[in-house]
């Protein structure tokens, strides 16, 4: 009993400090990857190849000033940021991170909370995130952050809808909601039996659902400088912004990590029952493997973030309601009929 | 471990209330949508709570996911006229409190007097243990199957009446 | 069964061929043809074995089969008086049709409920159709006030009736007609939410047929609703809604009738009295319509109080609402003449156009219950019932009404025959087709017909 607890708490403390430092080291992976894009250096002075140019930044961050302007609501201004960050961090609760480590003859497993509507909680937490951007953008009193705040809004709403009805496609295959038990069924086959085989198109309208719901280049019209100045981060400062900043990159990291587990058999790796080992390497290869992953899905997200120029609204809202609803329910529509004709 | 699920409870359950309350007394609009969050999130926990993992997060989705963030959306775009933010007054307030408190004390009495183990459906739920999810995809598949159907027809008739109220206007 | 995929069918149908270019006759002609497809199919399952569907969710039975038909004939007659209205909808014309087609599904699933799940959601398919068509009228502002107020009171009382829905569900472990009603006739002692979750429905269900109290919505929604728009509700929903309300307390809860009788007798004795009363000084005709139909819907409860003789109910209803919409599709007409649909625009009626001001006169008389129209007999039957289950206050409070009523009725009468119209007036046209003139006429001698052999209708079920 208390070994579980203790490890469980080990554990949420360390995928807490992993999530921050992938996000940490993504940003400073994210100018390099610009610079390299761009025929430049990227950040090279903080340390050798700038690899402390993150601390410097977070350093920076921290002691600027803090500004909250006269007109602002003052609670609601301060929520924002909190709520974004809080909210980022939720969705790994439920993550299977790893299959068991085997401690003493206890069965650890690698994940915070298997719930069995864990899919479910995905999506609760993905809905609740688009409060902060809209709490911040309210509070701000300030048009531009408004129009950022709205513009976040209801790009979240139409993106969970197709979002939400290229997952149903996934659950009419896995005829479960259970992150750890879609990791599992993924392992046949030497550990390739992975989901995005059996729904490429559902994959596909779910990484571009991703993109909208990080905010991320082609979607970020909530924070589109050329209109917005800064979007519905206009008016703030120091730590705050940084606690927005950040909270993209944490959640760029998370929804990696649920793509990778829902599509990408997780922390399944090929012929990972066929070497022989033990339990625990095996578990701890699986990480690793999870981590390369989301690490390749990471760098995706930047690639197209310096490839693919910014959509207009109109455009994007098309894309959302006109083209990739149909397409989710087509999906549907045939993983239906292919689900029928194998029974 | 029994007295931390209490905590938990009381907790979720106060939440739950004074959320509302504020909700109801409040005159900034703009507080009262989003101390009906709170409430949301409260009651998606005590369903979580009454072991209907599936309502709760589906209540969590829906409610806070969809519908809050219209009445937000709304609320932020028309809170204010001018530069005068708009209060929301409270008037009958008391025959409201009366009549308020006049239901609450009949659900209150009745709840008292309700014995739950005489109810023989609470104890056929409490044997269904465990994940619940797929006896709700069965059950609407086959026993709730008309029901089901037909909400589409109530859908429908939503989404049919929301594009002829936005469309265009008769000249 | 068949009714309501075919209506259902009819409104996709309809929403589909409002992508193409098609007249408005066809338009009309396929919601005509799907509407009389659907009769047919409704009838011929008249006195068969009654039949459940879909895990008996619904269970239809002769009652059923009759209110079924009541409503599909009613609208369809009041779709044919309807042209004005139709003719006038310039965006979305087939969207509208296939509001009502919908709404239609939504009654037929409160009629032939058998679950209570059922019930509640045919009342809101019904009930958001209804939100919508109130405010059809875009430019007009009391039509949107009517939408918006109909939605927040409907929203509330939809809260109501499925709290009560729910505690019913507590106490009986059932959603199903029959187990609801083995519980209360079970013996056992009943749990203290099975009676809050009565009351509960019961407030739910008066405020959707709009009793008294709980009528607050009806006068300012069927005044601002587009004047179709009221005809359909103060008569089509009406009867789905009173169809709903006896089938529900008759097989559920009549075994506990001593429980609830007083409750609604004073709700029938408020709605008759609100009713007329209100009614007196009003000067626009189609707020009379609207007080008078919270009137009558006292009447109608009376047949929930005595809880049986569905017939009576069946019979009020018909007579009720050819009466009323004889008499909308008369106000339409001169509403559209005169600009409004104050008592004043009738003067002098029946020297402009006699057939007009004659077929108003009838059903005034009719709502009145004039010896000679049906809603004489209809009002007979109920009272006579009601009397007979003991209710002597009752009785005497709804006579005393119906002659109040007797007064403002005739005030229409009187701008009709003995005023005359102004100068201005004598030369309004009313345009109206042929098809139009036979039907109302069809109707004027329906409420003649229907009052001097009333067996036609009475005692089928």
């Amino acid at each position: 009993m208390t070994i579980d607890i203790i490890f469980k708490l080990i554990l949420i403390a360390s995928i807490f400090g992993l999530s921050l430092v992938t996000a940490m080291y993504s940003t400073l992976a994210e100018r390099k990857f610009a610079g390299f894009f761009q025929d430049r250096l990227g950040p090279d002075r903080a340390g050798p190849y700038g690899l402390f140019q993150p601390l410097a930044d977070g350093l920076k961050l921290l002691t600027k000033e803090e500004i909250i302007p006269e007109s602002a609501n003052t609670f609601l201004f301060l929520a924002g940021p909190s709520l974004a960050m809080l909210t980022a961090c939720m969705t790994s609760a439920v993550i299977p991170w790893g299959t068991y480590i085997e401690v003493d003859g206890h069965k650890l497993p690698l994940q915070v909370a298997d719930i069995n509507v864990g899919i479910l909680f995905v999506f609760g937490v993905v809905s609740l995130g688009v409060y902060g951007v809209m709490i911040g953008g309210w509070a701000s009193n300030n048009k531009f952050s408004l129009l950022g705040a709205i513009r976040g809004a209801s790009q979240n709403i139409s993106y969970e809808i197709s979002m939400g009805l290229s997952i149903i496609a996934l659950v009419m295959i896995t005829g479960s909601l259970s992150m750890r038990e879609i990791t599992d069924q993924q392992s046949g086959f030497h550990g390739m039996n992975w989901y995005v085989i059996k729904q490429p198109l559902g994959f596909l309208i779910f990484l571009i659902c991703s993109f909208a719901e990080t905010n991320r280049t082609p979607f970020d019209l909530p924070e589109c400088e050329t209109e917005l100045v800064g979007g519905y981060h206009t008016e703030y400062s120091s730590m705050k912004l940084g606690f927005y900043l950040f909270a993209e990159y944490i959640n760029m990291f998370i929804s990696s990590a649920v793509m990778a587990t829902l599509y990408f058999g997780g922390y399944n790796f090929p012929f990972m029952h066929d070497l022989g080992l033990s339990q625990n390497v095996v578990a701890m290869l699986g990480v690793g493997a999870l981590f390369i992953k989301i690490l390749l899905f990471i760098f995706f997200f930047m690639w197209v973030r310096w490839t693919v120029p910014r959509f207009r609204y109109d455009q994007l809202m098309r894309l959302g309601w006109q083209v990739l609803i149909p397409l989710a329910i087509l999906n549907i529509i045939i993983t239906g009929g292919v689900v029928l004709f194998f029974q | 471990m029994y007295l931390l699920q209490e905590i938990i409870f009381v907790f979720f359950t106060l939440l739950t209330l004074v959320s509302a309350v504020y909700m109801a007394i409040t005159t900034n609009v703009i507080y009262a949508a989003f101390s009906l969050l709170l409430t949301f999130i409260g009651v998606a926990a005590l369903y979580i709570f009454a072991s209907a993992e599936f309502i709760g997060l589906t209540q969590i989705m829906i409610y806070i996911g969809g519908i809050l963030i219209l009445i937000v959306f709304g609320v932020m775009l028309t809170n204010k006229v001018g530069n005068q933010p708009i209060r929301a007054k409270s008037i009958n307030t008391v025959s409201g409190l009366l009549l308020s408190s006049a239901l609450f004390t009949l659900l209150m009495n009745s709840i008292m007097e309700i014995n739950f183990s005489k109810l023989p459906w609470i104890k056929n739920g409490l044997m269904v243990s465990g994940n619940t999810t797929p006896i709700i995809g069965v059950n609407l598949m086959t026993q709730y199957l008309l029901p089901f159907e037909i909400i589409a027809v109530l859908l429908l008739v939503a989404l049919l009446g929301a594009s002829l109220i936005a469309g265009r206007k008769d000249n | 069964m068949i009714t309501l995929v075919i209506l259902a069918l009819v409104g996709l149908f309809l929403m589909i061929a409002g992508l193409f270019d098609i007249s408005r006759k066809a338009v009309f002609g396929v919601a005509m043809t799907g509407m009389v497809a659907a009769l047919a199919g409704n009838l011929y399952m008249w006195d068969k074995v009654p039949m459940a569907y879909f895990n008996r969710m619904i269970l239809i039975d002769n009652y059923d089969v009759a209110f079924i038909t009541a409503v599909l004939g009613v609208s369809m007659f009041l779709f044919l008086l309807s042209e004005n209205y139709f003719g006038k909808i310039q965006n979305y014309l087939t969207e509208h049709y296939a509001l009502y087609m919908f709404s239609l599904v939504g009654m037929i699933a409160m009629i032939s409920f058998n679950n209570l799940v059922m019930l509640f959601i045919g009342i809101e398919i019904l009930s958001v159709s209804l939100y919508i068509l109130a405010g059809s009228e875009k430019n007009n502002l009391s039509s949107n006030e009517a939408s918006l107020k109909y939605f927040l009171m409907g929203a509330f009382a939809t809260g109501i009736l499925l709290m009560g829905i729910t505690l019913i569900y507590g106490a009986s472990g059932s959603f199903y007609l029959s187990g609801i009603e083995q519980y209360f006739t079970s013996g056992n002692e009943l749990s203290p939410i099975a009676y809050i979750g009565m009351f509960l429905v019961l407030v739910g269900m008066s405020f959707k047929v709009s009793v008294a109290p709980f009528h607050f919505w009806t006068p300012d929604v069927y005044d601002g609703s587009p004047t179709f728009v009221t005809a359909f509700m103060s008569t089509v929903v009406k009867i789905a809604g009173f169809a709903a309300f006896f089938k529900l307390f008759y097989i559920c809860f009549s075994s506990v009738i001593h429980y609830w009788v007083e409750v609604v007798s004073v709700l029938v004795i408020l709605t008759v009295t609100i009713g007329a009363m209100t009614a007196i000084t009003q000067k626009s005709v189609k707020r009379l319509l609207a007080y008078s139909s919270v009137s009558h819907a006292g009447y109608m409860l009376m047949v929930v109080l005595v809880g049986a003789d569905a017939d009576n109910l069946m019979f009020y209803v018909v007579a009720y609402s050819i009466s009323s919409i004889v008499a909308f599709s008369v106000l339409m007409l001169v509403q559209e003449a005169a600009g409004n649909a104050e008592i004043t625009s009738f003067e002098g009626l029946a020297k402009v156009n006699p057939l007009l001001g004659f077929a108003m006169t009838v059903s005034m008389l009719s709502l009145a219950g004039i010896p000679l129209t049906a809603g004489f007999m209809a009002k007979v039957y109920i009272l006579t019932s009601v009397f007979n289950a003991g209710h002597g206050i009752v009785v005497l409070v709804a006579i005393l009404t119906a002659m109040v009523g007797i007064y403002y009725y005739f005030k229409v009468i009187i701008a009709i025959y003995f005023k005359t119209a102004t100068e201005e007036r004598k030369l309004f046209t009313y345009n109206s087709s042929s098809l139009f003139k036979i039907v109302l006429f069809i109707g004027i001698i329906a409420i003649i017909v229907l009052g001097i052999c009333p067996d036609i209708i009475h005692n089928l079920i």
